[in-house]
């Protein structure tokens, strides 16, 4: 079982623009003492056919943590589009906060995320090439998909 | 066979399900000693916890019966336990070879949901100690009758046994060849049964862990594909019934007497074989339980009987009882495939078993189905045949004792309050004045950095080649000298104190040294603030990641709840605890409570080097953060104390520093200015508003204002007793106030401000930064010590400890007859001779190691030292265990100390303690046949006339009778000197004539 237990994340700023950084507020638990940090990634898919396109879009290391109720806030920028294949820019995909301790990952947190734009004209009609700028992103953030793996603590 | 008038059977909806809805088997239900919940472990790795009143309630059918869905195990739940009594604690073993044990956690009592599932917990239960032993799955549990022990066994052969408030592994019991496969505890407490694969029912002898008796002969040909083979001890200690037994190709139900350990072939009283055969037909028998209450019959039979259920392969639950010949009960099919688990309520009326099928059926049995339940007395008189010693119940004889576990509970619940309240938020504001200090910053947002976590340092490294430096608030407002030394040597002599080094993650920040920004929430400037910001540090490290420590919400458990704050979770848990006995120790006497709290931030003492610097200076001489956290309240003193400083203000700045600090080779933290400091008095309180220059003093009593003065330094320390009030200021100014306000004396200028201040009666104590210590007795306008170094007591730690735990000084108190007392970071402490004009160690932390047991005095009887010792020996993790007196012949290292001690309580004036030190150092002399040395101590407490007055009152309080009391030790126990007690009884019995003794 995990030493590490995520017990609430909350997306902040949600819904937002889509050049607008992404915001985690990551609650976890720990129940004994770590050695090391902890690694958290920001996962963003670009494509739903090919890893590809995955950008990483940040990723940090937190620590010392002590046993207990943990926070933090992640902050990652949001994705390159230009390293978006145009016809995926749109529509749904899913961002990914994994986490790892000693380069293993023991848990990985996917939500649901739907680009579009809000503008009606837009939307009905959207343009070949995608207008960052008006394009708008909305987390399922009360839909979590949470896949644990067991490591060698 | 099932009689429908006296049973009901409920089939709740209680179940594990996949994602697509199927049932998932559930290999284990406990109910909760108290009987509300139940739990239950299943193949989907889940544990749920369900409301068992509710299910039974049919009015509240509407209700959730799911209190808590908990999911941390990777592999199936293959065993949940509740801990006996009170049900503190749930054990759940799995094949993930891992046991947990968890908690309720009250902390946050709202409901929360399951983080990525759609499942509500209304209770939380969280795992609070996660034990790895086993390297395979884990079959079983059982807690002894008594919580003393955890037992688990698993598939790799092994059974561990625990302690049940520590949960550190006791012992290992490897004799098994097989699976184990089902455990069970001797209700009388000698015992541990254990069943196995390897075809064998093993009874271990819980006094040394061997192995009693080995059982075979009902399982020559048992089969070994069962999934489990719980076994039952009955309630009354007598029997022990077996699963999995066979007689010849048919399965039974085996019976095992105790002390004997024969087979009794069959249920309980039943001399056929056959009648057993019948009910468990061709199937296994998996699992038994006893009914935990005993049963009177109805009818005129004598004998008490005991009540087991069977469940079995052949899908079907009997129940029997030692008084009929046949089942009492048999059900029909109620499951789709085997029994797995079976549960007794509390009560004895209903039964829980879980199924391979995934299902839960309930069997409720009316009152009256089994008799009348014999009385807790009548079961334990049964057991005492067996040598069951009650415990536990000892009665409270008096209402001093009553008092005391009242307060004790309180005690537990504040610090819990607290905790919850103050801990997480303890704002540590430790800004060096000279280098470092919190970069432009709101105001309102001084970081938070988790109490527990000394890493600050490796913060500031990092900081101090920032290029903030420059801002630094420290140095612009304060205009102090700086440094002329460069920080960074600095720094990294200093660092090691705070810290870094103990640290293991520490190192990678202090590599790092890129920029570094402390902010509430990384980059929430000009962002909307939607929730309450996280307070977290972030730092840059070499290769440009960042690292961010997290803001600490809260620890695992309350640090008030005895048994899970000890030795195992050293670290972190354990400074609570400490705390509390620290503040104790400064706290001589109860009348004196009304004092001033320690609770005050301090700032890191100057690191700089004074000018021609040598390098053995006392630069490491400062306060830590974690000594800083034990200046908190204890909430022990924040129950009884009447006096509190309030220190939640903003800080303003670090104090300003005078030139002579720099120059001064001892120097000590200050405490930060305040914008506002309050002490809460008995029915008033007291604040000063630190402004620029001024301060001005308010102090209102009854809501009303009494009176009110301005000094003109910001005031730092404030402290107050029945009789005055003493105002410490940034300029090295003491103001003393009357009760009623009027300034006693002009403001006393002392060459430092203060660092420690405290009254007792009409003494008052200052340590000033630069460690020296004035003592004076303001009734009588007279000084007591004037400028007394405290670098002998740094000087002798310093050298007796490693470099990285450099000795600073954790408080100074004074007696209430005038002596200073001081305690050090290594748990010294050390009084001041006022006649000898010298340094005096009372308590040396060597003699409170683990070869040196305290007595057994309870620890609310102890005296000044008594605490001082005590909370050393906490620290230390040293329990209270043995006397001196069972450890004869300690040596001289012992009476040696007794000695120390002694001497320690008469300078200290504390008679009481006195007595009690006396009392053993007479005993080890007389084991020792010290013949010289207690001729010596009967000569000193006969006199000659020295002004004893100790002896007078030691006399006084024995009522004279202290021949009786010495001879009694002396004579009683090594009549080698029995001359000795001879004289001294001749000798008191002149002086108890009334010539005055009183010189």
């Amino acid at each position: 079982m995990s030493l590490v237990n995520i017990t609430d994340i909350k997306v902040l700023d949600n819904p937002s623009l889509f050049g607008a950084d992404f915001r985690f507020e990551i609650t976890f638990e720990l129940i004994q003492p770590l050695q090391e940090d902890l690694e958290w990634k920001v996962i963003y898919v670009g494509s739903p056919e090919s890893p590809e396109y995955d950008q990483v879009l940040d990723s940090i290391m937190v620590g010392p943590i002590p046993p207990g109720t943990n926070k933090f806030l992640f902050q990652v920028p949001a994705p390159d589009p230009s390293k978006i294949l145009p016809e995926n820019v749109l529509d749904v995909t899913v961002v990914i906060i994994t986490c790892s301790y000693r380069d293993q990952e023991f848990v990985r947190v996917g939500y649901y995320v739907n680009n579009e734009y809000l503008d009606e004209e837009l939307k009905e009609n959207p343009p070949e090439r995608p207008i960052i700028d008006k394009l708008y992103r909305n987390i399922l953030a009360d839909k979590p998909r949470v896949t644990r793996k067991p490591i060698k603590w | 066979m099932s009689s429908p008038d006296k049973m009901q059977i409920v089939k709740p909806g209680w179940a594990h399900t996949d994602e697509k809805g199927a049932k998932q088997s559930i290999y284990s239900i406990h109910v909760h000693p108290l009987g509300k919940r139940v739990a239950t472990g299943s193949l989907d790795t889940k544990i749920k916890v369900w409301d068992a009143e509710v299910v039974l309630d049919e009015t509240r059918s509407n209700e959730e019966t799911l209190l808590c869905t908990m999911s941390t195990h990777n592999g199936a739940v293959l065993c949940v336990r509740w801990s006996n009594i009170d049900g503190r604690y749930l054990a759940s073993g799995s094949d993930d070879q891992i046991i947990l044990i968890w908690e309720l956690d009250n902390v946050s009592r709202d409901t929360t949901s399951v983080f990525g599932s759609n499942e509500k917990n209304i209770e939380n239960w969280k795992v609070v100690r996660r034990l790895t032993a086993h390297s395979s799955d884990v079959a079983g549990l059982s807690w002894s009758d008594d919580n003393r022990y955890l037992a688990s066994c698993g598939f790799d052969s092994n059974i561990f046994i625990w302690d049940g408030r520590t949960f550190d592994r006791l012992t290992t019991l490897t004799a098994h060849n097989g699976f184990v496969k089902g455990l069970s505890w001797d209700p009388v407490g000698q015992y541990l049964a254990s069943e196995s694969d390897d075809r064998t029912v093993k009874i271990w002898r819980t006094s040394d862990w061997q192995v009693e008796t080995n059982i075979q002969d009902p399982f020559v040909t048992s089969p070994t594909s069962t999934f489990f083979q719980r076994l039952s001890w009955s309630p009354d200690g007598s029997h022990i019934a077996c699963a999995n037994c066979q007689e010849g190709p048919v399965a039974v139900a085996a019976i095992l007497r105790r002390t004997e350990w024969t087979t009794v072939v069959s249920l309980v009283g039943h001399q056929s074989p056959v009648e057993v055969v019948i009910f468990t037909s061709q199937n296994l028998i998996l699992f038994k339980a006893f009914n935990p209450k005993l049963f009177k019959p109805s009818d005129e039979s004598s004998t008490t009987g005991t009540i087991c259920a069977v469940g079995s392969q052949d899908h079907c639950i009997s129940i029997w009882s030692t008084n009929y010949a046949r089942p009492l009960f048999a059900t029909e099919q109620i499951f789709e495939r085997s029994v797995l688990d079976l549960c007794w309520s509390p009560d004895g009326h209903t039964l829980f078993a879980a199924s391979y099928d995934g299902s839960v059926c309930i069997l409720r049995f009316f009152e009256g189905s089994f008799g009348t339940p014999v009385a807790q007395e009548e079961k334990e008189r049964i057991l005492e045949q067996y040598g069951y010693k009650r415990k536990d119940a000892i009665i409270i004889e008096n209402t001093a004792q009553y008092t005391f576990e009242e307060q004790r509970n309180i005690e537990k619940k504040s610090n819990r309050i607290s905790e919850i309240i103050e801990g997480p938020q303890t704002t540590s504001s430790f800004d060096s004045p000279t280098i470092i200090s919190e970069p432009h910053q709101p105001p309102s947002t001084v970081p938070s950095v988790p109490p527990q976590l000394p890493s600050q340092s490796s913060i500031q490294l990092g900081q101090q080649q920032s290029p903030n430096k420059t801002n630094n608030p420290a140095i612009t407002n304060a205009g102090s000298p700086t440094s002329p030394i460069s920080n960074n040597t600095v720094m990294s002599e200093t660092s090691p104190g705070t810290g870094t080094v103990s640290q293991p993650s520490g190192g990678v920040a202090v590599l790092a040294g890129g920029s570094t920004l402390e902010s509430t929430s990384a980059t929430a400037t000009g962002v909307k603030n939607l929730s309450t910001p996280v307070q977290q540090t972030v730092t840059i490290m070499k290769d440009g990641k960042r690292r961010i420590q997290p803001q600490f919400l809260r620890g695992l458990s309350p640090p008030a709840s005895q048994p899970m704050t000890t030795s195992s979770f050293p670290p972190i848990t354990a400074p609570s605890s400490n705390l509390q006995a620290s503040t104790n120790v400064f706290q001589p006497s109860q009348q004196h409570q009304e004092r001033q709290q320690s609770s005050v931030e301090m700032s890191q003492p100057s690191s700089s080097l004074p000018p021609g610097g040598i390098p053995a200076l006392f630069v490491g001489n400062k306060r830590h953060v974690a000594d800083t956290e034990s200046a908190q309240p204890s909430s022990k003193r924040m129950a009884s104390a009447k006096g509190r400083l309030d220190t939640d203000s903003r800080t303003l700045r670090a104090a300003n520093e005078l030139p002579v600090v720099a120059m001064s080779q001892v120097r000590l933290g200050v405490p930060v200015v305040k914008e506002e400091l309050k002490l809460e008095l008995v029915n008033g309180i007291i604040e000063c508003r630190n402004k620029d220059k001024v301060s001005k003093i308010t102090c209102r009593r009854k809501g009303a204002v009494e009176w009110i003065d301005q000094v003109n330094s910001p005031i730092l320390l404030i402290d107050h007793n029945d009789t005055y009030t003493t105002f410490s200021c940034e300029d090295g100014s003491v103001y003393i106030h009357s009760s009623g306000g009027r300034r006693i004396f002009p403001p006393i200028m002392l060459e430092a401000p203060a660092s420690f201040m405290d009254s007792n009666d009409k003494y008052l104590l200052i340590l000033t930064q630069i460690g020296l210590i004035y003592a004076w007795n303001i009734a009588t306008q007279t000084s007591i010590l004037s400028g007394v170094s405290l670098a002998p007591v740094l000087q002798v730690a310093t050298l007796s400890s490693n470099e990285f735990t450099k000795t600073t000084i954790k408080a100074a108190s004074i007696t209430r007859n005038g002596v200073p007392l001081v305690l050090t970071s290594n748990d010294d402490t050390w009084l001041y001779h006022i006649t000898m004009k010298s340094w005096m160690r009372v308590v040396n932390s060597s003699y409170t190691g683990p070869d040196f047991p305290p007595p057994t005095i309870p620890k609310w009887k102890l005296g000044l030292i008594g605490r001082a010792e005590e909370q050393s020996r906490t620290r230390r993790g040293v329990s209270q265990g043995q006397i001196y007196l069972e450890n004869p012949g300690v040596g001289p290292r012992v009476l040696g100390h007794l000695e120390t001690v002694l001497s320690a309580a008469k300078i200290i004036d504390s008679p009481s303690e006195f007595r009690q030190y006396l009392f053993l150092y007479v005993q080890q002399l007389t084991d020792a046949q010290q013949e010289v040395k207690l001729r010596e101590v009967c000569k000193e407490l006969l006199g000659p006339p020295g002004g004893q007055r100790l002896v007078e009152k030691l006399r006084e309080s024995l009522n004279g009778k202290y021949t009786k009391w010495l001879g009694a030790y002396l004579a009683g126990s090594n009549r080698a000197l029995q001359r000795i007690v001879e004289e001294f009884d001749e000798a008191l019995k002149r002086f108890s004539q009334p010539v005055p003794m009183e010189m």
